[in-house]
């Protein structure tokens, strides 16, 4: 305990700063001048480097222990400056996620929990559920699980009622729980909250989240109308039928399906893609865990070239029945 | 003619591997024979499975850093179910398969101290470092957990029970599985819920 001590006021003797946080530790300034009266000090130059060597490694376990603890920053923001009575409203749970983390979509996958939001409104305020943009794959050993790395940007619509009282300010509130996994995880929770001010007038957006709110958008899952899928389930596999559009040209490939409900496909297992003269099927097989099939088959068909004529567009929304 | 056998044979077999189910998903499906293997224990005693014939088994994938293996110790439920059905005969294995150096790995001195600290009683802690067992079992998260018969049949896998959280509030508001089909098993009757999603932080293999 002693040592500890001592190596931890030599942190401040190399300059770091004393902050009052459980990251730093605060330090007497005497320190240096007692190798000079005492030569059986342990600050003394032949045990010095012992010291030195003692204090890096606390230092950096402590270092590293700090950047841990917040592998992931929770914000509310919202599309616009202020909100309109009756009026309803974008707001996004922004989580930026330390390099390497990642935080879990609606169907986390094989482990991992989604990220849940608990609003707490004013009254008359309602708040949809989660609109998740299509999240990345992440396979290991045994475990694939969908979720996000860098920034998301989840969001919800609220709708104000009728009855705000015009020029109020309105507090948003929300309690949001997470779990963050780099090679461990590490559950997160957040408590939120954002003012905005109620007006007549049409709300002017926030330019600082304009183009981020605007690629999510881009990659919500939409349903394309053009494009015709159809889903069965036989002999201990799933198909997916894909017919395109006239105006489709290309070549599908490299599609990728992330189910909405879990336990129903194998998600480890290999997918056999054919493309057939009128359609293209995905054969997938099913979950070890799926006992008894859905009714209906709901997820995500992800394609590189996009699925609207622009091509911009990558997240198809698939809700069919599952024809057995 | 042998030309023409020959094509035709081969689309056939092309035919019918894009048809068959993987392989790998056999070894795990509930219903089949649970498959044998041999780990040593904390104690440096070899277990195999099928020194356990005519026995209730239940194996428990484990790894003590994971937020969702924390739920069910520090909230003693792991623990209870372990005497609980120790003393009904049932033989309990935690199992480890976490590579040296990853989370929840434990030198055999390690896993002894912790069964201590932790007040487990499983038969023993089997030692996976190298994953095979795990993957011969696709266990996929901790806990994951398995059921045998005392035919030597797979009759469960899968989560411990079906609130998907760390959360210790959810312990008692859940469905366990576990004993659920214990219970069954017990009296002599056919589980009924014979899988689930596991759910719980990812095994930490080589």
């Amino acid at each position: 305990m002693k040592n500890n001590e001592t190596a931890v006021k030599l942190i401040h003797e190399k300059g770091i700063p004393h902050r009052n946080s459980p990251c730093f530790f605060s330090v007497s300034p005497e320190m240096r001048t007692n190798c000079l009266r005492e030569k059986t000090s342990i600050f003394c130059p032949s045990s010095l480097k012992l010291v030195f060597f003692i204090v890096f490694l606390v230092s950096t376990t402590i270092l590293a222990g700090c950047k841990n603890s917040e592998p992931v920053k929770a914000q509310l923001i919202s599309e616009l400056k202020s909100i309109q009575p009756g009026q309803a409203f974008c707001v996004a749970l922004r989580l930026e996620m330390a390099k390497q983390w990642h935080t879990y979509w609606k169907n986390p996958g094989d482990s991992g929990m989604p990220t849940k939001i608990e609003w707490n409104l004013p009254d008359g305020f309602r708040a949809g559920e989660i609109q998740w943009p299509y999240p990345q794959k992440i396979e290991i050993p045994q475990v694939v699980s969908f979720g996000y790395e860098g920034e998301v940007f989840l969001l919800t619509e609220i709708k104000a009622p009728v009855a705000v009282e015009p020029d109020s300010t309105v507090e948003i509130s929300a309690g949001v729980d997470w779990l963050a996994c780099k090679e461990i995880c590490v559950p997160g929770h957040a408590d939120l909250m954002m003012r905005l001010p109620v007006k007549g007038e049409k709300p002017e957006p926030d330019k600082r989240w304009v183009r981020r709110l605007t690629a999510t958008r881009r990659n919500m899952p939409k349903k394309f109308s053009d494009w015709e899928i159809n889903a069965s389930a036989k002999n201990g596999q799933i198909f997916i039928h894909i017919i395109p559009p006239q105006w489709f040209k290309k070549e599908l490939a490299d599609i990728s399906f992330f189910p909405e409900q879990e336990g129903i496909i194998d998600l480890l297992g290999k997918r056999h893609f054919q493309s057939l003269k009128d359609e293209y099927v995905i054969g997938i097989q099913q979950s070890l865990f799926a006992e008894k099939l859905p009714q209906r088959l709901q997820g995500v068909l992800i394609s590189k070239y996009g699925w609207s004529q622009f091509g911009q567009e990558k997240a198809l929304t698939v809700d069919v029945s599952l024809h057995k | 003619m042998k030309r023409r056998v020959l094509i035709i044979g081969t689309m056939l077999t092309g035919f019918l591997l894009i048809l068959s189910p993987l392989a790998s998903a056999a070894e795990a499906q509930v219903g089949n024979p649970a498959k044998d293997f041999s780990l040593p224990d904390s104690t440096g005693k070899t277990h195999s499975l099928s020194d356990y014939k005519g026995k209730i088994i239940v194996l428990e994938w484990l790894n003590h850093g994971c937020p969702y293996v924390k739920k069910h110790y520090n909230s003693g439920n792991m623990q209870k179910l372990q005497k609980t059905y120790a003393a009904k005969g049932v033989i309990w294995f935690s199992i480890v398969s976490s590579a040296p150096g990853k989370q929840g790995y434990m030198t055999p001195e390690e896993a002894t101290e912790t069964v201590k600290q932790k007040n487990a009683s499983p038969k023993a802690v089997l030692l996976d470092p190298e994953g095979n067992v795990g993957k011969l079992y696709g266990a996929k998260t901790t806990p994951h957990m398995f059921i045998i018969d005392s035919d030597g049949i797979l009759v469960y896998n899968g989560g411990i029970d079906d609130i998907r959280s760390t959360s210790t509030d959810d312990i008692d508001k859940a469905k366990n599985y576990v004993q659920m089909a214990l219970d069954e098993l017990l009296a002599g009757k056919d589980v009924t819920v014979r899988t689930s999603q596991p759910y719980g932080c990812s095994v930490k293999y080589k």
